[in-house]
């Protein structure tokens, strides 16, 4: 990844340039208008834009200037997105920064989430606009299944907590991270990339096994990192463990530990974060390694990278080298080695 | 930098790079490398055994967590392709507009409950966006400047109670056909003979449609014996608002008035006739 460093900032440059040349026009409003650009302006890796951009080259590099148009539409709603999750999470930090909501309160926060989402539409619909209604159609098509699956994700991890449902299987985690992670973040930029690039002349399917995977692969590594000595830029380590969120090491600890422990683990789950004591958070963290479940996710994640790459040579494959090509591939290792 | 040709699993568990095959290093930093064995051999475990180790036996462990790790990718595979199916069947829903909390499965039903909200007003908002699309012109070569393009205001959907006795098609829109105004229709000929056009509108399809979801039966003589005009074609109109019609009409057409009724793929009744007179 870092030798795409070059082709990462241009996008990103090209990408941010847009997004804030949408958000600037028209009159400013009190209360709105800066904080839709304040996420935005906070940097950010622009990695599903990137995604975007790379396979509208890749598969035809037609309509460039519309490519960066719903590379930024993706941005955008990426922040949107972003600023609900804060809220939704109790989020106190973002990109190193007091979250939208701990600045300027939750009312105000959600709406400026609400104008930013459908701010988004407003790039989106300017680049695809020209390309002809089947363009549309098709962008429209995966636009609204991306949001169905993203809200459906998003309520099944938020309802497993809030429930204290436990009994989930690894299917399940699966199911949930590819909706709430991997449609969102990169089955949804790929499509948009392939649809304007070839305008319309390809199946946007062909980039979705590639995303799921390369998107499980990515969750799984974020939750590991949530319990290692370095969580993350402005992560607590085994925060998610006191947040009682479910992941596959979880799941796994959960249906490999003996009866006495497995009453304490569902006792634990049942209280409110408040109420769970560090020092069971550290108790559970010691079972997942006793029990094998760290290094079972770790596997589990390396299977899904193994995947990824086979979904990738059989997608991109047979396509001409280039640069594009190889940053898309690179992605897999990305998610293990992103700093 | 990788290529697929590189990192094709298969390829990886006897190249060069394979890290099983190295003398064990002591870890300084946390385990996050991608490929690991356990990656290779996962992905190809659905379609060859694990090989004995060389001097005999097997680790009974290890061949234990390869088989459960194949078992999360056969299980990654059949959520995806579940999900994919289930959301077609959603997505034809939402088209449809007879999207229904109660239709999804059981584990989703009560979790989604405090997101429905929000999810029908984006379905809606996007019904709106996607109508507001599928008016635009191909015409448009040049991406138009930031902001230019209008965007319908946010409509909220209400639900809306049939009178007693009235009758709703199945599949129709929340939002009526009836209450929305009737699509402007331009009507073209095509070829040397004189025409002219009867039809002006025709009512709005309950949901967004493309151009090419509508179509029209042959347009069949009244009052003389002649065979149908059965070339028609419609388009979004270039200046965004409304269809276009172009009748293709044989230089051997015997003069009369012709009419078809005019159909939408995704509703059931027809949108209109479509009359015309061949001089």
């Amino acid at each position: 990844m870092a030798a795409h460093g070059a082709l990462l900032q241009r996008y990103g440059a090209a990408t941010r340039a847009e997004v804030m040349r949408y958000l600037a026009a028209g009159a400013p409003s009190p209360f709105l208008d800066d904080m839709l650009a304040d996420y935005p302006s906070r940097g950010g890796k622009m990695l599903r834009p990137a995604i975007c951009l790379a396979n509208a080259s890749v598969f035809g590099g037609e309509a460039p200037a519309a490519a960066v148009r719903a590379a930024a539409a993706i941005e955008m709603l990426h922040n949107a997105l972003l600023i609900h999750d804060d809220v939704q999470d109790g989020s106190e930090l973002r990109r190193g920064k007091p979250t939208l909501h701990a600045l300027h309160g939750v009312p105000l926060a959600i709406n400026a989430g609400d104008a930013l989402l459908f701010a988004a539409f407003g790039p989106l619909i300017d680049a695809v606009s020209p390309l002809g209604s089947h363009v549309i159609r098709q962008v429209m098509d995966v636009t609204t299944m991306m949001a169905r699956q993203t809200a459906e994700g998003q309520a099944l991890e938020l309802g497993w907590r809030d429930r204290n449902v436990t009994g989930l299987t690894e299917a399940d985690y699966m199911r949930m991270a590819l909706k709430k992670t991997a449609w969102m973040g990169m089955i949804w930029p790929a499509q948009l990339g392939l649809i304007i690039g070839s305008r319309g002349r390809l199946d946007p399917e062909m980039v979705v096994r590639f995303g799921y995977f390369l998107g499980l692969a990515f969750q799984i590594e974020d939750d590991l990192r949530n319990l290692s000595e370095d969580p993350g830029y402005g992560k607590e380590q085994n925060g998610d463990l006191a947040e009682a969120k479910r992941t596959l090491m979880l799941i796994h600890v959960r249906a490999a530990c003996d009866e006495a422990e497995c009453a304490r683990l569902d006792a634990f789950l049942g209280l409110s974060r408040e109420e769970r004591s560090a020092q069971d958070v550290l108790w559970l963290a010691r079972l997942m390694h006793e029990r094998g479940s760290i290094e079972h996710a770790r596997k589990v994640a390396a299977a899904m990278a193994g995947a990824a790459e086979h979904e990738f040579a059989a997608v991109y494959g047979a396509l001409p080298p280039s640069e594009e090509r190889a940053f898309l591939g690179s992605l897999v290792r990305w998610v293990f080695d992103r700093a | 930098m990788t290529t697929p040709e590189q990192h094709d699993p298969v390829a990886a568990v006897s190249g060069p790079d394979q890290r099983v095959t190295r003398p064990v290093a002591a870890r300084s930093a946390p385990h996050r490398k991608p490929i690991t064995s356990a990656a290779a051999q996962a992905s190809t475990a659905s379609s060859a055994p694990d090989p004995a180790p060389e001097g005999g036996a097997r680790d009974p462990d290890a061949l234990v967590v390869n088989e459960a790790v194949a078992d999360t990718v056969r299980t990654a595979y059949d959520v995806l392709s579940d999900t994919i199916g289930q959301g077609r069947k959603a997505a034809e829903q939402f088209r449809a507009g007879a999207y229904n909390v109660r239709d999804v499965p059981d584990d989703l039903r009560h979790m989604a409950a405090n997101l429905l909200g929000l999810a029908k007003q984006l379905s809606s908002a996007t019904f709106d966006i996607c109508e507001a699309l599928l008016r635009q012109t191909d015409s448009m070569m040049t991406p138009p400047p930031p902001g230019s393009t209008p965007v319908p205001p946010f409509q909220e959907v209400k639900p809306q109670h049939p009178a007693p006795g009235s009758a709703r098609h199945p599949g129709s829109h929340p939002i009526s056909a009836a209450a929305a105004p009737a699509i402007q229709l331009n009507v073209l000929f095509d070829g040397k003979r004189t025409a002219k056009a009867h039809t002006a509108t025709l009512a709005r399809p309950d949901s967004p449609t493309g151009a090419d979801q509508i179509s029209c039966d042959g347009l069949v003589p009244h009052g003389i014996s002649a065979p149908p005009i059965a070339r028609v074609a419609f388009e979004t109109n270039a200046g965004g608002l409304g269809l276009t019609v172009m009748v293709f009409v044989p230089q051997d057409q015997p003069a009369g008035v012709y009419s078809g009724a005019v159909h939408c793929a995704t509703q059931p009744l027809p949108l209109g006739q479509l009359v015309v007179e061949i001089a």
